[in-house]
């Protein structure tokens, strides 16, 4: 009899191995989430300093003398040392001070948690549709096969090609401009209007979703068709396991770890990708302010774009790896 | 094996795979049905129901702050909503006392007497007096407010002096001769701020300070894509705006801009590409506007760093060598091809000149072999990126006749700027609106049109008759000046641009445009009825 690996025979083994095993890897992961905070925060200060632009020629925009740019940039403290700015800048950081933007004055840290939701929201919810719809529509490409899973591998592929700004302005035409079922722009705040949320987020959502559900059919697809062909499935039927336990019980719990690395990613992709989104559905989320930052060369709100990105991104790849340690045991021995 | 387990799986699906599926499809239908409901309104309906009018707009309203006197004109479409101005320009391009009840100008038109409003609070408590009218145009020569581009020293309605007469009665005093002073003071320019903002400007980054029929409401403002006013029901012009909300969202993408007005998201949206009019025509309205003028502005009039620019005759052949019907056919339907710097609905148009300097290669030619210049010319034009389709358009007209338009790729903006000094054309759309002769001697012949301040008599002549005289001789003179504009070759036109607003005619009356100028009076906005 073929022995089960572990990923298919249940949840964690209360052990104390276990137990460390899994501090140590949480351990491990914290720290590496950190110094790639901290890494992406000194890159892009770097980068800004590295440019042509200063804050004082920015504030003072292009009329201003070189006599005033100067002056200004002393008074922001632009000429500082670059390791001093860095240092107060970190500091600054860790009380959730982001600084005040050049062009406005505005205070970034309360301008960026406005937009986080919004952003998080369409990421979020874009990846949980495409993980079920992903899923269903992999597993039963694997499990039923014949010419319904060449259909829904072809369709994964041709959704896959299709570049997201076409599906959404394909969406917005045909869903809310000639069916008038959602509208075409705008975002509702949940507090506001929890309903009117869900309305202003369906189509963004439905958007990414046919590229994201395309990716994790694919995966799922792949995934189930290994499970389904190990060893150890073989001897679970000759056991007399029921068919479907051993397809959405065992099999799928051994897929489900490629499939959670994929929606992983998905959501980084996504939640970095949304300025094109966010543009087309006038969402007032982080692609926006990252793009106005970047247009207007506000120094500040760019560096706070990057870094609250960053740190999401990092946040979720430290879940994502701790869900994967917990579904695959060898993941946290490594 | 495959077989098998397929045929098992039809057999032994367990329900809470089905349940889950009949279940995310029901809650998808669901909510897709509680969207719909209302035909093409979509998901939010009118607006208009709760009394919020949502207005999108192709641009940010306040990209700088709340500071109206950083803006042009056309921010006042938003800033109406926050602040006073002294005038306003009403529908029919009247211009109409607004925190003035009274005013008098003395017969050389030099001088104009202001009795200012009672009862007017701004934001920050403070009342309306002549001290804060006179604290605001003290202002004017600050270089970054574009508001005072006309006002500051040295500019055609050039402000030299502001004193306070009593509490409610202000006199200003103007450098020359105005053919209408409250013209000057009217929409963004007649803007005022509150003491507090007057006396630190920097406030008004984040905190209006005006004396507006709305306040700001911050909580449901995310700057650079929503900003949302709220009514204030002590503000002296609160019953002179019949809506409680106004949200304003910006939608800087043509097509999502045009969706949201025809999807029911925005009462008005403005401005509209001219790619996206056919769409909102079909499905709601739309109003337009001319007024702006976009074309070549002869900057090296001199020839300093372009000699054969020093020959009227060379920039004339720029005139006849532009096919402007080809160019507004192909690329800007629904605009108006035009030889002349005034708009068609300005006083001074002068039908005859479109005629007279229409395109004509073969004339091009002559004028540039009178010149001296039989093999051609060259060019240079600065731009930031890719060149303009129209400036591409017009290139490859001009080098029929031997003109030869050569794009000069700039990298950064301080070099586009720089280029208005050195280059022998710039281009662009230039807002002439309603006060043609206030726009030549603020930008055309006292702007940064002529940096090198050339002079030119005709030019002198006309526009100084212009703003000095009234009725049919004002007419005649300003007919006088955009003939002489043209024959010189001082601005090379293309075409008129029409702006486009949309609105949904179920949830609003239909928008009015300030006169000629390219933005809407949203205080004239009603409840459709």
């Amino acid at each position: 009899m073929a022995a089960v690996p572990a990923a298919a025979t249940g949840p964690l083994l209360d052990t104390p191995d276990t137990r460390t095993q899994m501090l140590a890897y949480v351990a491990r992961r914290l720290a590496l989430a950190v110094g790639t905070l901290l890494a992406a925060v000194l890159i892009t200060f770097l980068l800004v300093h590295a440019s042509d632009s200063s804050p004082g020629a920015v504030r003072l925009g292009p009329g201003a003398t070189a006599e005033a740019v100067a002056a200004e940039n002393e008074a922001l403290g632009w000429n500082r040392p670059l390791y001093a700015q860095f240092l107060d800048y970190v500091g600054a950081l860790f009380r959730g001070d982001l600084g005040t933007s050049l062009i406005d004055g505005r205070d970034i840290a309360a301008d960026l948690a406005d937009r986080l939701p919004v952003t998080a929201s369409i990421a979020f919810l874009a990846t949980l549709l495409s993980g079920v719809v992903g899923v269903l529509l992999g597993v039963t490409a694997a499990v039923r096969g014949g010419r319904l899973g060449k259909g829904i591998t072809t369709g994964s592929g041709v959704a896959l090609s299709l570049p997201a700004f076409w599906v959404g302005i394909l969406l917005v035409y045909l869903i809310s401009l000639q069916l008038g079922w959602l509208p075409a722009t705008g975002y509702v705040d949940f507090s506001a209007d929890p309903a009117a949320w869900l309305q202003s987020l369906l189509l963004p959502v439905l958007t990414l979703t046919v590229g994201g559900a395309a990716i994790v059919a694919r995966t799922a697809n792949a995934g189930m068709r290994e499970a389904l062909a190990q060893e150890h499935v073989r001897t679970l039927r000759a056991m007399g396991t029921p068919p479907w336990r051993i397809r959405y019980v065992h099999a799928l719990r051994y897929a489900s770890v490629p499939v959670v690395s994929t929606l992983g990613i998905q959501f980084i992709a996504l939640f970095g990708g949304s300025v094109i989104i966010e543009n087309l559905f006038a969402l007032p989320g982080l692609g926006q302010a990252s793009q106005a930052a970047a247009t207007a060369s506000d120094f500040p709100a760019l560096v706070g774009v990057v870094v609250v990105a960053t740190a999401v991104v990092v946040v979720i790849n430290l879940l994502l790896d701790l869900l994967v340690a917990a579904l695959d045991p060898k993941v946290r021995a490594a | 094996m495959n077989r098998f387990t397929t045929r098992t799986s039809r057999q032994t699906r367990p329900a809470t795979v089905r349940i889950g599926a009949a279940v995310l499809a029901t809650a998808t239908a669901a909510t897709l049905a509680a969207c719909g409901g209302n035909g093409g309104g979509g998901g939010g309906g009118s607006q208009s129901a709760d009394g919020t009018l949502t207005i999108a707009f192709d641009a940010d309203a306040a990209p700088t702050g709340y500071d109206p006197l950083l803006y042009s004109q056309r921010q006042f479409e938003f800033f109406a909503s926050l602040y006073d101005s002294l005038f306003v320009t009403q529908p029919d391009g009247s211009v109409e006392p607004s925190l003035v009840t009274e005013f008098s100008n003395n017969p050389e038109n030099t001088q104009t007497t202001l009795i200012l409003r009672e009862g007017v609070t701004f934001t920050d408590g403070s009342p309306l007096d002549a001290e804060v009218v006179k604290a605001n145009l003290d202002r004017r020569s600050d270089p970054d407010l574009e508001a005072y581009g006309s006002l500051a020293p040295g500019q055609a309605s050039e402000i030299t002096d502001v004193t306070v007469q009593d509490p409610r009665t202000v006199v200003i005093t103007w450098a020359q001769p105005q053919a209408t002073p409250e013209q000057n003071l009217a929409d963004t320019t007649g803007v005022i701020v509150g003491p507090t903002g007057v006396a630190d400007p920097s406030s008004l980054e984040t905190t209006p300070d005006g004396s507006g029929a709305y306040v700001l409401d911050e909580d449901a403002t995310t700057r650079a894509s929503t900003y949302t006013v709220v009514k204030n029901d002590d503000a002296w012009a609160a019953d002179e705006w019949v809506w409680d909300t106004i949200e304003y969202d910006v939608i800087t993408d043509p097509q999502s801009l045009a969706n949201a007005v025809v999807s029911g998201q925005a009462d008005i949206a403005t401005q509209l590409d001219p790619t996206t009019i056919d769409l909102v025509q079909s499905r709601q309205s739309t109003v337009d506007v001319g007024g702006t003028i976009v074309g070549f502005p002869v900057i090296d009039k001199l020839g300093s760093s372009n000699p054969a620019f020093g020959s009227e005759q060379v920039r004339q052949a720029l005139l006849f060598a532009t096919d402007r019907e080809s160019l507004v056919s192909d690329l800007h339907d629904g605009s108006r091809p035009t030889s002349q710097f005034f708009p068609e609905d300005a006083p001074g148009f002068d039908p005859a000149l479109d005629e007279e300097f229409a395109y004509d290669p073969d004339r091009a030619r002559e004028l540039l072999t009178e010149a001296g210049y039989p093999d051609g010319i060259d060019v240079d034009l600065t731009v930031l990126g890719q060149p303009d389709e129209d400036a591409v358009a017009v290139q490859s007209q001009w080098a029929e006749v031997g003109i030869r338009l050569n794009f000069v790729t700039a990298t950064s903006t301080d070099q586009v700027f720089a280029a208005v000094r050195t280059d022998p054309v710039i281009f662009g759309p230039f807002s002439v609106g309603s006060n043609p002769a206030g726009f030549v001697a603020g930008v055309l012949y006292g702007g940064f049109m002529n940096m090198q301040q050339a002079q030119e008599p005709d030019i002198q002549s006309a526009l100084g008759a212009a703003l000095g005289a009234t009725g049919d001789a004002q007419q005649q003179a300003l007919t006088d000046l955009n003939r002489a504009i043209t024959e010189h070759g001082w601005f090379i036109p293309v075409y008129e641009d029409v702006t486009y607003a949309g609105y949904n005619a179920d949830s609003v009356s239909e928008p009015a445009f300030a006169g000629t100028n390219n933005y809407l009076v949203l205080s004239a906005v009603q409840p459709a009825s």
